[in-house]
Parts: C-alpha cells; sequence; structure tokens
C-alpha cells in the first residue's frame, strides 16, 4: 500500500529586539549564566510584566508578510506548567485572541509551487535554560534566555514531505530576516521548530495517530526525524502494529539517528490557560498597521521580480543577489549611486564574491561599505583607473576599509590619459623597436601584442587602454 | 503625645518647632515595648530615615502634609533587602532586591517606614491579620498593606480602624505579592478619615511599572457637599447582617440624611453570587501567581527530596498553610479541563452581570452603603469557606474595582460605603458625613 | 468533591494534604463547591466575562534596554546557587 505523511509545523521565532518582551532585560546574546536577568524574569514575586511595544510592531510585520487576517483585539494568557526553566511557573503567551489568523505562505519544490496555510501566529516569551551539572548530578538554571520573545507561528497540517518543511522554514527564514523581525539563527536556537507527524493509506483523508517532535534546531536533523518516524509510522501499520502507536511527545537523538518516546509526564498535561489579568488588552488600529505596512522593507521575492523585470538582469544573478540581504543592499547602492544595473551586478557577482570566498565567508557575513564599491565601480566608469587597478584597490577596500579614491590618489594609481604624452610613449617604444615594427607590418600580428605591452610598461600599467589601442594603430599603419 | 492630633503635630515638624525625631520617639518606644505586631522592625534603619528627612526638612524641601510621621506596611509589600515572607514559611528568608512603588512613594513624601506588619498567609482572607491593631495600640500612625477581597477592610473594622481600598488602579501594585492580580490593591488603614485620606494620596499615582495603572490622578473633591446627594442602602446585604450591622447602617444612614443628602434602599440581586465568584476567580488566579514558589529561587525549600517532582511538592506542601493549599488546589482545578467552562469562564461572566448591575445602581444613586459583617461572622474560623464568608459583603466592591471605605463602628461591625470609579476622595467626604464625629481633621 | 478530584487538586496545584487531614479537607472542599454551584447554577446567558478592571489598552514600553543593578542579590535568596545559577535537581534522563 502506499502512504502519506501528514506533518504540520510549529515554528518558533526568537525576535531582534534589544529588550525582552516583559522587562527592560537586554536580550544580548551570550554572556555569562544570568547577567541578563532582572526580578521580573528570574520570576520574583512583586514583580509585573510590561509589553515591548516592538515586539507588537514584529508581530503586525510578521502577519503582513504572511497574508494573515490580524485580530484588532489581541490579549496575553497565562499557560501553567512546573519545570525549573519557566521562572514564574507560567508563560506568557496567546491561547484566546492571537496577533493573526488564517496565513498563508508559498513555497517552491522539485514538485513546483504549493501554498501552506498558516492557522495563527501569536506572541509569547521563551523559558530560561537548563545544563546539566555531571559532578553534582543537578540541573543549573540560566534566566538570560527567560522571557526573550517570541513568535510561534502554528501552521495547517500541510506538508506532505520533509522537502517541502525545509522549503518553508527556509523561506520563513528568508521572510523574516529580510523584514528585520528575527535573524532566525537555527543553531544559536532563534528559530526552532516542533513537528507534528502522522502516516495515512494514500488516499485516506482521515489523519493517523501524530508524534510530536520538539526543538528541532537543523534543517538537515529535521529532515533525518521527519525520514525516520515516517519510516517508523508504516513499519508499525505494515506489520499489523498499527495499535502500538501512540499520541506522545517523542525526543529525536541526533546521534543515534533515531526518536524515543519522552516519559508520560510530558504528555497528556493541563496548562490551564487563562486571560492574564496583569497585561491588559492590545488594540491594533488600522493605521498602526498601515504604518508598519509602509515601514516593511522589499521582501526577497519582490526583489527577484525588480531586479529581473525592471533592472533588466539575468534570473541567476538576480538570485544570487536578493538571496543575500547584504548583496543586494551594495547592489541597489550602486544603482542609486548611479552605476548601470549590469555592471553592478557584475561586480558583486564577481569581484566581491571572490573576494568572500577566498576569505571563507558567506555572501551575508561579508562586510564591505557600500559607499566604497560604488565610487570604486565609477573610478572605472570614468576611466580614472582601469578593470587591473581596480581590482587591487577592491582587494584593499576589502581588507583594510581605505577610500577608493584617496587611496588611488595616494598610490597614484589614476591612468595617463593625457594624449601627448601616450603618443610620446608609443614613438619612443616603436623607434627602440624597430626590429618588431618591421616584423608586425610583415604580417606577425602577435608582435602587437608585445609592442603593447612595453608601451604599458612604461606607462607603470596605468594608461587608457583603449587609447593606447587607437594610437598604437595609428603609428603602426 | 501620640494622641496629640497627628496632622498638627506633622504641621509642627514642617513648622521647626518639633524635630522628627521626638515626634517618633514615643511611637518607637512603644513598638519596643512589644513588638509582635512586627515582623520586620529594624531601628537603626529607622533612625537613618529620621535623620534623611529631617535633613530634607532643613534644606527646605516641601514634602508632604504626612512628612516625618510613622508609617508601617504589611510583610505583603517588598522593602529592599529586608525579609517579605508574607505571613507564610513558604516564602521564609525571601529579600526582594528592589522595593515596592507604594514604600518609594511614602519616602519620597517623607513618611518614616518603621518596619512590617504581619498578616495572615499572603494577606488572603485577613482572618488573624493583626496589622490594624498597631494603630490602636499607637505603634504607627498608619498603615499600608493589600486588600484582595475584603482581607485588609476586614480586620480593620474588627480592630476598630478606617481602611480604604481604592479604585483597582490607583496606586502601583509594583513590589505588592500577589494574591489575585485583578483585585489585588495596595489599601491604607488609619485611626480616622482625614488620615485615611493623606495617606491615600501619598501612594496613589501612575506607575509605568505596573500596566494595570491609571493614568490619571484622583481628582480632588474640592468643596463636595453630600447634601442633594443620594446613598443607597444595599438590600441583600443589609438582609444578611446582625443587629450591631443594622444599627451601624442606620446611624451612618441618619448622618447622611441630618447632612442633606437622600437615602434610599436599593437592590441588587446579582450581588448574591459575589462571594463564589469572587472565591473562583481569586482562587484561580493565585493559582497562577503562586506557582512560582518552587523552592528552587528563593524561600523554603525541603531539606529532603528524591527528584524534581518530589521537591516541588515537598517544599510546596510544607511551605504553605492548609487553607493556602486548599486554595491553590481550588483555583487550579477550576482552570482545568471540565470545570473551566462551568466554573471559571461562568464566574467571569457573573462578574460582568454584577459590575453592569451595580453600575446601573449608580445611575440611581452616588453611594452604596451596606453593613460590613453578614451575622454570624466567626473570626475564628477554621475552614476556608468560614473565613471567606466573614468577607463575603466586601466582596462586589473587589470584583468591580470599585473605592470601598470602611468605618467601624459598635460590636465589631461598621459599615462600607462603596463609589464611583476614580471619585475615591468623593467617597471619603461621604465617609465624613457618615462619621462626622471620628472623622479627624 | 471526592478522593478523585482531591488528588487532581493536588496534582495541578503540586500540594498534598497529609494522611490525617484528608476527610477534613474533603468536606471543606465539599462545603466549597456547594458554594460554587451558585455559579454553574447562575443565567450568565448574554453576559461577557469581565477579565479586566479597568478599560485600559495598549499599556506598552518603549524597546529599551534598563540593565537590573543588583543581580546578585537576586541569586543571594536561592537556596541553592553554582556558577552564578540556580540549582535544581536534575531533569535530564
Amino acid at each position: 500500500m502506499e502512504y502519506e505523511v501528514v506533518i504540520g509545523l510549529e515554528v518558533h521565532t526568537e525576535l531582534a529586539t534589544k529588550t525582552k518582551i516583559f522587562c527592560s532585560c537586554s536580550t544580548q546574546f551570550g554572556g555569562g549564566a544570568n547577567t541578563h536577568i532582572c526580578p521580573g524574569c528570574a520570576g520574583m514575586p512583586g514583580t509585573l510584566p510590561v509589553v515591548n511595544k516592538k515586539v507588537i510592531e514584529f508581530g503586525i510585520a510578521a502577519a503582513l508578510v504572511t497574508n494573515s487576517k490580524i485580530n484588532q483585539y489581541t490579549t496575553f494568557d497565562k499557560k501553567n506548567y512546573f519545570y525549573p526553566d519557566l521562572a514564574c511557573s507560567y508563560q506568557i503567551t496567546q491561547l484566546f485572541h492571537p496577533i493573526c489568523v488564517d496565513g498563508s505562505v508559498e513555497i517552491e519544490t522539485s514538485q513546483g509551487k504549493k501554498t501552506i496555510g498558516l492557522k495563527q501566529i501569536h506572541m509569547e516569551e521563551d523559558a530560561g535554560k537548563l545544563k546539566h551539572d555531571p559532578f553534582t548530578d543537578s540541573s543549573l538554571v540560566d534566566y538570560n534566555r527567560s522571557s526573550m520573545p517570541l513568535l510561534e507561528i502554528v501552521s495547517k497540517p500541510d506538508f506532505r514531505s520533509a522537502e517541502e518543511v525545509v522549503a518553508y522554514l527556509e523561506k520563513l527564514r528568508s521572510m523574516l530576516k529580510a523584514i528585520g523581525v528575527s535573524d532566525c539563527k537555527m543553531q544559536e536556537g532563534s528559530m526552532r521548530a516542533d513537528i507534528n507527524l502522522s502516516v495515512r493509506p494514500l488516499g485516506s483523508t482521515k489523519l493517523g495517530v501524530r508524534a510530536e517532535m520538539k526543538n528541532m534546531n537543523s534543517l538537515k536533523s529535521i529532515t533525518r526525524a521527519i525520514e525516520y518516524e515516517t519510516a517508523r509510522h508504516i513499519d508499525l501499520i505494515e506489520s499489523g502494529n498499527a495499535h502500538k502507536l501512540k499520541q506522545e511527545t517523542r525526543r529525536w537523538d541526533d546521534e543515534k539517528g533515531k526518536t524515543y518516546a519522552m516519559r508520560s509526564k510530558e504528555n497528556a498535561q493541563d496548562y490551564r490557560y487563562f486571560p492574564n489579568p496583569d497585561l491588559p488588552p492590545i488594540v491594533i488600529s488600522d493605521e498602526w498597521i498601515e504604518r508598519v505596512r509602509q515601514s516593511l522593507p522589499e521582501l526577497p521575492e519582490a526583489k527577484f521580480a525588480r531586479y529581473t523585470q525592471v533592472l533588466g538582469l539575468s534570473e541567476g544573478d538576480s538570485r544570487l543577489l536578493t538571496g543575500s540581504k547584504v548583496l543586494s543592499d551594495l547592489c541597489d547602492h550602486c544603482i542609486q549611486a548611479g552605476i548601470a544595473p549590469q555592471t553592478a551586478a557584475n561586480w558583486i557577482t564577481g569581484e566581491v564574491m571572490n573576494l568572500a570566498k577566498n576569505d571563507g565567508k558567506l555572501a551575508d557575513d561579508l562586510v564591505l561599505r557600500k559607499e566604497s564599491l560604488a565610487k570604486l565601480i565609477g573610478l572605472v566608469e570614468k576611466n580614472v583607473i582601469n578593470r587591473n587597478t581596480a581590482k587591487k584597490v577592491l582587494a584593499e577596500v576589502y581588507h583594510k576599509d581605505v577610500d577608493p579614491e584617496e587611496y588611488v590618489n595616494a598610490n597614484g594609481l589614476a591612468m595617463v590619459s593625457d594624449k601627448g604624452a601616450i603618443e610620446q610613449m608609443v614613438k619612443d617604444v616603436l623607434a627602440a623597436n624597430e626590429k618588431v615594427v618591421a616584423d608586425y607590418k610583415s604580417g606577425k600580428t602577435q608582435a602587437r601584442g608585445f609592442l603593447f605591452g612595453q608601451i604599458m610598461k612604461q606607462a607603470k600599467g596605468k594608461a587608457d587602454t583603449k587609447l593606447i589601442n587607437e594610437l598604437l594603430n595609428e603609428q603602426l599603419s | 503625645m501620640t494622641n496629640q492630633n497627628p496632622l498638627a503635630l506633622a504641621q509642627a515638624i514642617r513648622a521647626g518647632t518639633c524635630t522628627v525625631a521626638e515626634a517618633i520617639a514615643p511611637y518607637i518606644e512603644k513598638i519596643e515595648q512589644d513588638g509582635s505586631l512586627f515582623s520586620s522592625f529594624d531601628r537603626e534603619a529607622a533612625a537613618a530615615q529620621i535623620d534623611a528627612v529631617q535633613a530634607r526638612l532643613r534644606a527646605g524641601e516641601a514634602l508632604s502634609p504626612l512628612a516625618g510621621m510613622p508609617v508601617a506596611v504589611t510583610e505583603t509589600i517588598c522593602t529592599q533587602g529586608e525579609e517579605t515572607a508574607a505571613g507564610s514559611k513558604m516564602l521564609a528568608g525571601f529579600k526582594p532586591p528592589f522595593e515596592a512603588m507604594a514604600v518609594t512613594k511614602l519616602k519620597e513624601a517623607g513618611m518614616i517606614v518603621l518596619g512590617k506588619l504581619k498578616t495572615d498567609e499572603f494577606g488572603c482572607d485577613g482572618l488573624g491579620c493583626t496589622a490594624p491593631l498597631a494603630i490602636k495600640k499607637g505603634q504607627v500612625l498608619l498603615g499600608f498593606g493589600c486588600d484582595t477581597g475584603g482581607s485588609l477592610r476586614a480586620p480593620a473594622v474588627q480592630n476598630g480602624v478606617y481602611c480604604v481600598k481604592p479604585t483597582y488602579g490607583a496606586v502601583s501594585r509594583a513590589g505588592l505579592i500577589a494574591y489575585a492580580s485583578s483585585m489585588d490593591q495596595v489599601s491604607v488603614f488609619a485611626p480616622d478619615l482625614a488620615l485615611c485620606e493623606a495617606g491615600l494620596m501619598a501612594v496613589a499615582g501612575h506607575d509605568p511599572a505596573d500596566s494595570t495603572s491609571l493614568e490619571t490622578p484622583l481628582p480632588p473633591a474640592g468643596g463636595f457637599s453630600v447634601s442633594g446627594r443620594k446613598v443607597g442602602i444595599l438590600k441583600e446585604a443589609l438582609e444578611e447582617t446582625d443587629e450591631a450591622g443594622k444599627a451601624a447602617v442606620k446611624a451612618a444612614a441618619d448622618a447622611f440624611a441630618a447632612a442633606g443628602a437622600q437615602v434610599m434602599e436599593l437592590s441588587i440581586p446579582q450581588v448574591k453570587n459575589a462571594l463564589a465568584a469572587y472565591l473562583i476567580i481569586a482562587t484561580a488566579e493565585a493559582s497562577g501567581n503562586m506557582a512560582r514558589f518552587d523552592g528552587i529561587k528563593y524561600g523554603y525549600q525541603t531539606p529532603h527530596y528524591e527528584n524534581l517532582f518530589d521537591l516541588y511538592l515537598k517544599s510546596r506542601s510544607e511551605g504553605f498553610g492548609r487553607k493556602m493549599k486548599e486554595r491553590l488546589g481550588l483555583g487550579s482545578l477550576m482552570l482545568s479541563e471540565g470545570y473551566y467552562d462551568d466554573y471559571y469562564d461562568k464566574a467571569m461572566r457573573v462578574r460582568g452581570q454584577i459590575a453592569a448591575a451595580v453600575k446601573a445602581a449608580f445611575d440611581q444613586v452616588d453611594c452604596l452603603l451596606t453593613p460590613v459583617f453578614p451575622a454570624n461572622a466567626d473570626f475564628d474560623a477554621a475552614t476556608l469557606l468560614g473565613a471567606e464568608k466573614n468577607n463575603r459583603l466586601l466582596t462586589a466592591a473587589s470584583l468591580t474595582g470599585r473605592p470601598s471605605l470602611v468605618i467601624p463602628a459598635e460590636a465589631q461591625n461598621g459599615v462600607q460605603l462603596i463609589g464611583r470609579y476614580m471619585e475615591d476622595l468623593t467617597l471619603l467626604a461621604f465617609g465624613r458625613a457618615a462619621a462626622p464625629e471620628r472623622s479627624g481633621v | 468533591m471526592n478522593n478523585e478530584v482531591l488528588a487532581k487538586m493536588e496534582d495541578l496545584a503540586l500540594v498534598s494534604f497529609d494522611e490525617a487531614e484528608r476527610e477534613s479537607v474533603l468536606t471543606e472542599m465539599a462545603e466549597v463547591m456547594a458554594c460554587l454551584d451558585a455559579i454553574k447554577a447562575a443565567d450568565a446567558e448574554g453576559a461577557e466575562p469581565m477579565i479586566y478592571v479597568q478599560a485600559l489598552e495598549n499599556v506598552f514600553r518603549e524597546d529599551e534596554v534598563h540593565e537590573f543593578p543588583r543581580i546578585d542579590d537576586i541569586l543571594e535568596n536561592a537556596p541553592d546557587e553554582m556558577e552564578h545559577q540556580f540549582v535544581a535537581p536534575p531533569t535530564f534522563d
């Protein structure tokens, strides 16, 4: 029999705010344990939450880019459970009136385009971190992460393969990064996914028994876990052991490549959600939504369309450039500075990317002052330096952050474009190499290259090549 | 000296004819004779505060009318670096690294916070709360504590002291150890209404650290007169009280009438459900607020445990008193699957009904008058319900967040006046009309 | 109210009553539940739940960092502290 896997995703993304969601502690990553805490996020009595306005704005932004319906009356609730990483023994989250519902995200896989439905997105606080101390066999509790702002993006069970899941996560990541809502670094845990998975015979409309895998934080382990869990379900069904499938939470062990059932305590919990009376409701006006919409930067998809259709760049160049905010920012700045789109694209996809590669950096991590790049390309366009010189200067700009103009001037790299001076050099070289000139005139065309080289040598590499060629042609004819 | 008019004494301090130390000495002496009402009293810290206030006065700083006066807060209000155990073993040794906004405001106003007064566990029902006695004993001039469903108003009246529970949001809850967030309010208890008012003015005001804090300041009562105003005696409450309660209501009604107010009887049948709604909502909210007491971050930790959940269970079972455990169990149950809709959600709707009915009543009257205690109040009640039943006439004001003033009368009963939102100062003016002989200056 | 419901209350709130007091706790809780039946029986048709006492909305804080200056005083309260962290029994299986 053929089967299909049905997957729903709950994605948690940590928001790129300066402060936590309910207190003014810094969200800075790293630093020692419990260095960004206060009585509030450490769960002391007598403390009260106050909402960070930026979190609401990020929530609105996320709603807009996922075509969600914004709940203009949104509230916070308490979700109760005991665990040492949860300082108050409740998590402030949204159940009854989440910030938005009914969104969608379009993905593209080898099977073509597909729309994934979103049930809702809600705002909530993160828990702290636990670290096992093997010497005392205890858990050490660090509340730096406690009360960090999160968006939980809950999809409908619309995925039918690991490939779709990965495409969706990548799409979410690129969108949320582009609008500055989250940096979505999976390895640092700022984007994590809970996977709900079940298997059913192809064609059936009834859902199978669901397993949940929590806190997955790499695309590779997500793919492996989905494949493993799908196979496990099919095996049990095929071997007549379908009754052994339980609705449960399972832990993915990346080293062993297997999932394990968690203890039953983690299952069947009654979270006793109720509205948090400490936090008055939030009313989102049409004007507020419009203000956020106006402030949204261009999304990668729209940018791609602009690069191909308006700027006339190839799909390949456009994909590369719009795939990274750093590259597209460089490109857009150069164009704004008056450089032709294709010229800017060539420099960035060529020389700039080469420098980054040799430096062991990904496009998004490369650091290059966009003003400097535009200036440098401008110098070439205005024939102040030639392309070869420009490459050398770019390396200096990249490694030492020099100003290209100042560098060219200080090192005397500007081209000799005084026609009289070059004419004199051409004459001198031809006079000193009468034999070669004769060779050329007798048909040895390669002799011309030698002459050109000698002239450029006299000009110390800084002559306008076009001008040399013109004058050389004149003198030789 | 403590029997001298305290506001006149405060004025003498500001005029420089009497020092803060001189004014406070008799109070401190009485605390040192019998400190049993206090959970903490630090003479040196008090001396430092006295010196600081004296220095500010000498520097010509304009301080409040109560500058230099001795006050205390209950141990449910956080003071920095001082044990704030809220009357519970569960919080034994808890030293907040911060100070409640109410305390900050008292100190800013130049009052001397002499110490912390004991309460019943987390100040839940006020049974056994001895804090108001400190007023009677002349140990402090006025006190501040938390009232949730009458838990401060009740012991105040029982001990012959006035108490005002302000409009919800008028005083910041920051630094108040939460019991039921939607009803907790820092309240003032004092020997007379003038001090109630001065105390309220000192702690009221917007606080950005409390999201439920009201931005607009309490409007002054100005030249308010009860003449021509309407006072409604709540029929349902009157029916439930004893002879002392009825007598107190009658005396107040007579005084209102004498002052030119129109007194009428008025029925709000929905308040019959107030106690049940209060019990559900308060315990549900408490079950959330008090889940953080887990024996790991502060307070009591059981000495013997086998694993994480055993540590939780034992610490909480040994740390909380029996009534508190019953409340937490009940509140958790009310929020659980199978109970939420029938109890918690329903109670919130009933609360909405009560609020609407009381609001409608205020279309007819300017002030509600009720007795404080029902008949057969049992101040030795050992059971949860027994204790809560005592306060049932006080819960409607808590559920609706309205200001409530209680005025003690004979036989451990008294009257309650309920006012309009934000009109706490007007309510105190009503109080002066109801008890003209004891309203202070 | 019965033993089963009482056990559920204990389980949810993470508190337990002594064997010796269970009987009287049961009686008391039965009394309380009887009182609460008024709510179960109340006609609240059409009534909106009153969650927030005041008509406040949109109470926000700006996204500005103010680090707490006395973090050590927070940790000082912990019954057990190690390497600037709170200590709990093992949570890893």
